[in-house]
Formats: structure tokens, C-alpha cells, sequence
């Protein structure tokens, strides 16, 4: 059983074994083995004992290592164990499954242990906590994360107040990737249930710090006139540094419980994840501390944050938990990034390459903006990578009407569709126009929409890579541009007004 | 209702994205002043240049002829262009 004060595992000793229900998954349990059967290296068995494992386990896996090497070859016996594994699971309460790992089970959980090292992590993610338990990788997971909290002083134990609403929480377990959409890590996060809050009593407001995609464009202009890089840093558990306001009372985490006061509750100093107040009381304290060290804040952007020194200006935008900056002083870019650093959890991304989907190559002619990645996804989503290419998104007499005789088609694909495509229009204002125009039917639509919408798409196979160029511009001033088109739409005959903005070359909406 | 009308409510529209992006820039230390906006009919032009309320422009709503204000005050400048250099033309 986990005692979460001795940080320790003591093992229960009422286990019962029953060797007449075969499982189901037995044939299963056979084919796992035999994926797994790994080059065996003869790895000493201290790397599968965690921190939490005492050491009297640590002869019984010696042992069954030994078993394991030679059950790898016999199937037939492994299925047999188990079905013992499974047997006992599910005879068991929650929270007396972790200390029992290292029964038959653990023969296996060794050999997925080994697969770990040897970069093959299983891709599945656990829904329950229960079948996460039953991996030493999950395991050591979630006692990462309790570590984290301790690390960050995030909770305090306290009886259970009275009349107060306690929140329950959850296991959250998702496998982190690599670009190339390997596995690289198992991540447990314990998550708030932030929808039990109530208004009013729990939280009063609540935003978190995003901005508009033409402030982004915007910056994007002014840093390629004044000929800045600009660098992203990323915080690490970021909602975790921020520091509540409210009284938040959390139940303890599903089988972890504290042996001594299962009855208790933690109280929050620190941010949960999904907690309602979580992003503000992040923003709070980051603009706090910006405001304390000379920056200030925008007027009407309230992330935009920027600090001038002699003729050197340093411009830092916040998006919920990324942070861009640049500087026209390199040397003021590295103290930023090293002050940072010092004060949050932060890793440093290098230049700003890739953000919210949308790409952005920094070069010395200027910024290009694209979203190559996000519209290669688009069409593997939509299954129209082997289509033909389209020269253009819409053809130039296509009507559509309401009234529609046509067949139904698919609702949520239609929208979804649009739902991308509005995205991508970020860095296509080309395709703005027949998208918008897509959108309206978006009700009832029908097949012959469709094929509007796919033909948009297949339009996008051709062009994939094109985007927005931001250059550096002599003439840097605001220019706008508005035109309309006079009952332009055949339905209901209203006009379409347009208008984009310019400032100097460079179009910010 | 007329072209004039279509095109005086973009403008109106194009005119509270300007606004809201020179406040933006000024937190850049940028100040912008007389922002040209392009438009390619003269009768709304006119109908901006003039405070005065006539019967054929009656029916536009209150909310659109705010860009009258910005004009008299000097920091909207409203030019003509002709279509060809329109460049918000691709978006109709």
C-alpha cells in the first residue's frame, strides 16, 4: 500500500489467488510477450525499483527476472500468471492495487521497463487510474508529478472544513511525442475537476491571457522593421507557479491517499491544473512580476508587456503559457531569457519557429508566415492527399443556395472542415472569401457544398506552402483599405463589406 | 439603399480596426495620425466629409456615421482609389 508521508510501499499481506477464472485477455498477454521479447541484457534489477519501492521487494524480482527470461520463451505459462494478475485486480479495492505490483505482474511490468529503455514505450494511454497502477511506468509518472507538487510547496494537508466545496481530482495520463510522433515520455498530471466550481463561491472572474492573432501580426510587422529576432520560451508547469487567492480545498488523489487522514483535504497555495481561476492567477503573477522589473504594460493589449532602455526596447507577448520576445539589443534578449529562468520554470525554445500551428521562418528579407504543417495535417485529416489539384478555390460562376434539394451529407465533417479551413485562413486571406462563403451553410449542409468545400481543399493540395510575407517597409505607416460588394450575395441580398489594413507593406488584418 | 451604402459601412467597420490598431501601436511608441483609408466610391466619401444629415442618407443607422467624427478630428483621412490598386478587392 503507498503511504504518500514515508513516500514507501508497504505490501499487504491478504492477497488471494484464484486459479480457475481464465481471463480473457490471455491470448492477449501471449502476443504482448512476444513483441516484447527484447535482447536480454542482463540490466541489474535496481533500475525497475523505484523511489517508492522498499527494498525488502527487491529479491523477489531478482527472482522473478529469472522466471521472466525463461517465461519470455514459454507463452503458455505467462498466460497462466496472467490470469492471476487479473484475478486480483479485480478482487481488490483501488487503493490496495499499487503495493501488490510486485507479484506475478511485475515479471512483466520488467520487461516493459526494459522496452522503455530501449525507446519502445508503450503507445496506450491509460484511462482510469486503475490501469495505469498496474504500470511501473505510469507509476513513476504520477509520483513525478506529487514530487512536482512538493517541489513547488503547492498543497498543505488540513481536515475537512465544513459547508465548503471540495473538489475532487483527477489522473489526466498522456504520452508526450517527438516531431516524428514517437513516444518519448509517459506524463501523469493530476488535474482539478474545475467544473464543480461554482460561481460566485469558488472563483469570481476568470480569463486567460490570449490575444487577438492581428496583435500577433502586428508585432510580427513592427519586429521585422526594426529588424528583431524574436525567441520563444515555454514555462513549465506554468499554472503550477501561479499563486491562489481563493480557498480551494482539493480531495486527495485517487489512490494516493494518506494512510494516517484519508478523511483530510489538501488545501491549495498553489494552482491546479483546470482549476477556473488558473490562468488568470498565472497571468497575475507573471504580469506582476514583468510590471516589478521596469516593464510595462500595453494599453489596449494588456500581454503585451515592454521595457525601453536608452534607445533599446525589449517587447514581450504572452500567450497563455508561451512567451515571445525580442529585442533590438541581443545582449538585453539573453539577460531577459537568464532572468526569466531564475525566477520560473522555464525552458527556452530558441527563435520563434513554430506557434499556435502556424509557422514562421525568420529571415533576413523578412518573416515568412505559413501554415505548411497545419494544412498537410488538414488534408491527411480530410483523406484528400491523393486528390487532384485545384487551381483555384472556387469557381468563378458557383452558386449556392439555401433551399437545397440535394442529399444530407455529414454535419460534423462539414463543420469541421470549415472549422480548419477558417483557421488556415491566418495565413491565406485568399481563401478567406470562398471559405466565409462555405460557412454560411453550415446548418444544412448538403452535397453539393461539399464539394464547394472540397474543392477549396483540393485547391490547398496545389498551394500548400504559401503564406504571408512580412517585409521591412521605408513607408511605415497605417493604411487601410475597404471596399463592399453591393448585394453581392444571392440569398439574401446583402452586401459584403471588406476592408484589410496595411502597415507599410505588410497586411496585419 | 445603394453602392454608397455598402461601401460607407466598410468603411465605417475599416475605420474600428484602425482605431484599434493604432491604440496598439502606440504601445510600440508608434504614433500613427491622419490614416488614409481607401475607399473606391466618392459618394460615400462625401457622405463622410459631410456632418450634415440629408433625406437620402437618412436610413443609415447612427452607429456607421461615428467615422465622421474621426474625419473632422483629422485622424482618418478618407482618399479615393481607383479599382485596380484596390487591394481589398480579393476579399468580395
Amino acid at each position: 500500500m503507498y503511504n504518500s508521508e514515508t513516500l514507501c510501499v508497504k505490501e499487504s499481506m491478504h492477497i488471494k489467488f484464484d486459479d480457475k477464472q481464465p481471463g480473457n485477455e490471455a491470448p492477449e498477454q501471449g502476443e504482448i510477450f512476444v513483441d516484447m521479447q527484447v535482447p536480454e541484457d542482463t540490466s541489474e534489477p535496481d533500475q525497475i525499483s523505484e523511489s517508492e519501492e522498499s527494498p525488502e521487494v527487491e529479491p523477489t524480482l531478482e527472482a522473478q527476472d529469472e522466471v521472466a527470461s525463461d517465461e519470455a520463451q514459454d507463452g503458455s505459462q505467462q498466460a497462466n500468471q496472467s490470469k492471476n494478475t487479473f484475478k486480483y485486480k479485480s478482487s481488490h479495492l483501488e487503493d490496495q492495487i499499487i503495493g501488490n505490483k510486485d507479484s506475478p505482474r511485475s515479471t512483466r511490468s520488467y520487461f516493459r521497463q526494459e522496452e522503455s529503455m530501449i525507446g519502445l514505450l508503450l503507445v496506450i494511454e491509460p484511462t482510469t487510474v486503475d490501469e495505469a497502477l498496474s504500470d511501473d511506468g505510469w507509476i513513476l509518472a504520477m509520483q513525478e508529478e506529487l514530487n512536482q507538487f512538493q517541489r513547488n510547496d503547492v498543497r498543505d494537508l488540513v481536515p475537512k472544513p465544513h459547508k465548503k466545496n471540495i473538489i475532487r481530482t483527477k489522473w489526466v495520463f498522456i504520452n508526450k511525442m517527438n516531431e516524428q510522433g514517437e513516444v518519448v515520455r509517459n506524463k501523469a498530471r493530476l488535474v482539478a475537476q474545475g467544473y464543480s466550481q461554482q460561481e460566485g463561491i469558488d472563483y469570481t472572474e476568470t480569463f486567460a491571457p490570449i490575444t487577438r492573432l492581428e496583435a500577433i501580426r502586428l508585432l510580427l510587422s513592427y519586429v521585422v522593421n526594426h529588424g528583431i529576432i524574436l525567441y520563444q520560451m515555454d514555462v513549465k508547469s506554468a499554472f503550477l507557479s501561479g499563486v491562489i487567492s481563493e480557498e480551494v480545498f482539493v480531495k486527495q488523489p485517487p489512490s494516493f491517499e494518506d494512510l494516517k487522514h484519508p478523511d483530510h483535504v489538501y488545501k491549495l497555495k498553489k494552482l491546479l491544473y483546470a482549476l477556473k481561476q488558473a490562468p488568470r492567477a498565472w497571468y497575475d503573477r507573471l504580469s506582476n512580476f514583468l510590471i516589478k522589473n521596469d516593464f510595462k504594460r500595453g494599453q489596449v493589449d494588456t500581454i503585451l508587456f515592454r521595457r525601453t532602455l536608452e534607445k533599446d526596447i525589449l517587447v514581450v507577448q504572452i500567450y497563455v503559457y508561451d512567451i515571445i520576445f525580442g529585442s533590438t539589443n541581443a545582449s538585453l534578449c539573453k539577460e531577459f531569457s537568464k532572468f526569466m529562468q531564475d525566477e520560473f520554470e522555464m525552458s527556452m525554445m530558441g527563435e520563434l519557429k513554430f506557434f499556435l500551428e502556424i509557422q514562421i521562418d525568420q529571415s533576413k528579407d523578412g518573416v515568412y508566415v505559413h501554415q505548411t504543417k497545419y494544412t498537410k495535417e488538414l488534408l491527411k485529416k480530410f483523406k484528400l492527399e491523393d486528390c487532384k489539384v485545384m487551381h483555384t478555390p472556387m469557381h468563378p460562376t458557383c452558386t449556392l443556395s439555401k433551399e437545397d434539394t440535394g442529399s444530407k451529407v455529414d454535419q460534423k465533417l462539414y463543420r469541421g472542415m470549415i472549422g480548419s479551413l477558417l483557421y488556415l485562413t491566418a495565413s491565406r486571406p485568399d481563401i478567406l472569401f470562398s471559405v466565409c462563403l462555405c460557412a454560411r451553410f453550415q446548418s444544412d449542409p448538403r452535397e453539393s457544398h461539399l464539394i464547394v468545400v472540397k474543392r477549396i481543399i483540393r485547391h490547398l493540395k496545389g498551394t500548400t506552402n504559401l503564406g504571408v510575407l512580412y517585409r521591412k517597409s521605408l513607408d511605415y505607416k497605417l493604411v487601410g483599405f475597404c471596399d463592399a460588394d453591393y448585394a453581392g450575395d444571392r440569398i439574401e441580398r446583402k452586401s459584403t463589406s471588406v476592408n484589410c489594413q496595411f502597415l507599410g507593406e505588410n497586411l496585419i488584418s | 439603399m445603394s453602392t454608397a451604402e455598402a461601401e460607407y459601412i466598410s468603411a465605417a467597420s475599416c475605420c474600428t480596426q484602425l482605431l484599434w490598431m493604432k491604440h496598439e501601436l502606440e504601445d510600440y511608441q508608434i504614433n500613427a495620425y491622419s490614416i488614409p483609408i481607401y475607399c473606391d466610391n466618392t459618394a460615400a466619401i462625401c457622405l463622410s466629409k459631410n456632418p450634415i444629415l440629408h433625406s437620402r442618407a437618412k436610413h443609415i443607422e447612427i452607429k456607421h456615421h461615428f467615422i465622421r467624427d474621426y474625419v473632422q478630428k483629422g485622424i482618418l483621412v478618407i482618399q479615393f482609389i481607383d479599382i485596380e490598386h484596390q487591394w481589398a478587392d480579393i476579399f468580395t
